[in-house]
């Protein structure tokens, strides 16, 4: 299966090198270090011969028929350096399953603080886009062992730019904000076919506004993407080429709450392409905690109009996630999926189970 | 009569007496409410109101006092705020605060740095050395 190269990697590593030896030289104040770490060992099939179900977005990771631990099993180690109160860089490798575990450095940058509630951040980091976006290599961050794909599997990167995080407080109410301008250079291989992305400008802003546990997080994410499709022909000097442009306009809202015992996410998103698609994707879950046990149900829906023909899918999952000891847990689902698309349903069910941790 | 006054006053005292406090350091004036508490150990604030920079420190996950105060201040509890800093920490937006096991630790790192805050059980508060801000 094709996966994403980063050919970024490098000058975010260029860039990181340059960070840590200007640590090193800084006088006076020792750089303090923070590790962490998170890691999924993950399983699943399909339950029927033939069908296929994708999980993973940035590897194109999927279940089929047959038992298999590589689509979504992940670890990933986080380095944080602490060179003073203003100044930290954030440094994290991600090794996913689906990948062969090739570690690929998926954060890095520098984190300067404006002002103690204005924080500005340069370097590789992973798009914000929806609400579980960044944290989605982290199973242990939602209760579900994957954030419903319908909305998760469009668009998951990460960007080489700048961004500014800011949080205000109205007495009880807080409003964090994240403006962000990058962009991205990725290669889906998919043999002999490759597929060039070059986002050339990726900016956007999301609000998040808490009270209590209650999040409502607003997103508008406007992305310039030049695609260069290089099809191999038996001249390895002539290969055809498509090019093509695309201005994609995405808009997001996510609604979290945990009331009691119950815990409510849901989401809405909208992909517009300007000239040839509207895709409209979007999740209502709930959960209700007994102790340690987190039973949950989930709708999802995705919905394209030409693309090019209509494309309709559903799914619904019914998991279980145990909380049996600090920083673990162990989650069981089922999830069944029907697509209309071309005139032809299709049903796949899928059935995994999954242990996330931190530490 | 005397015994039951002593008894009464042993009755409300113990009533009176929280069983654990919120502490800083005794040069740290900042009058600090459950919601600042809350936004100081959910990581959305970096400075006391003075402007001082806050250092934080936690208990070990697990323990009574941290799973009292989580539901005290934060209310929430231990595993789901687990989830919730995961995400933070994960994007490389907090730092978290360090872990300290023995309340007596605890007292001394309070006393010897202004920028600390901490929650110990309340015996072993010394308001020579440090400030009480709130009990639960």
């Amino acid at each position: 299966m094709g996966r994403w190269g980063h050919p970024g990697t490098w000058s975010a590593i260029c860039l990181l090198v340059g960070t840590a030896s200007g640590l090193i030289s800084a006088p006076a104040q020792a750089t303090e270090f923070h590790f962490s770490g998170f890691a999924t060992a993950a399983a699943g099939t399909t339950l029927e011969a033939g069908t296929r179900y994708q999980v993973e977005p940035t590897t194109q990771g999927a279940y089929d028929d047959e038992v298999s631990f590589e689509p979504e099993s992940v670890a990933g180690l986080q380095v944080q350096a602490v060179v003073n109160e203003r100044l930290r860089a954030t440094l994290q490798v991600v090794a996913k399953g689906a990948d062969d575990f090739d570690a690929e450095l998926d954060w890095a940058f520098i984190s300067y603080d404006l002002q103690p509630n204005l924080t500005f951040n340069a370097g590789r980091y992973r798009l914000p886009l929806f609400f579980y976006s960044e944290s989605i290599d982290v199973g242990y961050s939602y209760y579900w062992i994957r954030p419903p794909v319908e909305v998760y599997r469009i668009f998951t990167a990460n960007l080489e730019g700048v961004n500014l995080y800011h949080t205000h407080f109205i007495q009880e109410l807080e409003i964090s904000t994240q403006v962000w301008y990058g962009t991205i250079d990725s290669e889906l291989d998919l043999e002999p076919i490759t597929v060039e992305l070059d986002t050339r400008r990726n900016a956007g802003i999301n609000a998040t506004l808490g009270w209590e546990w209650f999040r409502l997080r607003l997103l508008y994410n406007d992305v310039k993407i030049d695609t260069r499709i290089n099809i191999p022909t038996g001249d390895p000097f002539n290969p055809i080429t498509q090019q093509s442009k695309a201005d994609v306009t995405f808009t997001a809202v996510a609604f979290m709450a945990d009331v009691g015992p119950f815990l409510w996410r849901s989401e809405w998103t909208q992909a517009d392409d300007k000239e040839l698609d509207v895709s409209r994707t979007g999740y209502v879950s709930m959960a209700y905690q007994l102790g340690q046990w987190v039973p949950h149900l989930t709708h999802a829906r995705e919905k394209a109009r030409e693309l090019p023909e209509a494309f309709d899918r559903a799914t619904n999952t019914l998991g279980l996630a145990w909380y049996f000891d600090q920083s673990v847990v162990a989650k069981v689902e089922y999830s069944a999926s029907e697509t209309e698309y071309r005139d032809r349903d299709s049903d796949v069910e899928l059935v995994s189970v999954a242990l996330d941790m931190v530490f | 009569m005397r015994l039951m006054v002593l008894c009464c006053a042993l009755l409300v005292s113990n009533i009176v007496l929280a069983e654990y406090a919120v502490i800083v350091h005794p040069s740290n004036q900042s009058s600090l409410s459950t919601l600042d508490i809350r936004r100081i150990y959910l990581a959305k604030v970096k400075q006391f109101p003075d402007g001082e920079m806050i250092q934080a420190i936690d208990r070990p996950e697990g323990t009574d006092i941290r799973g009292a105060f989580v539901q005290f201040f934060l209310h929430t509890d231990e595993q789901r705020l687990r989830a919730y800093l995961a995400r933070l920490l994960f994007t490389g937006k907090v730092i978290l605060p360090k872990i300290v096991s023995s309340d007596e630790d605890v007292v001394n790192a309070v006393a010897n740095n202004p920028r600390t805050i901490a929650f110990v059980e309340s015996g072993f508060v010394d308001p020579q050395r440090v400030r009480v801000v709130a009990t639960f």
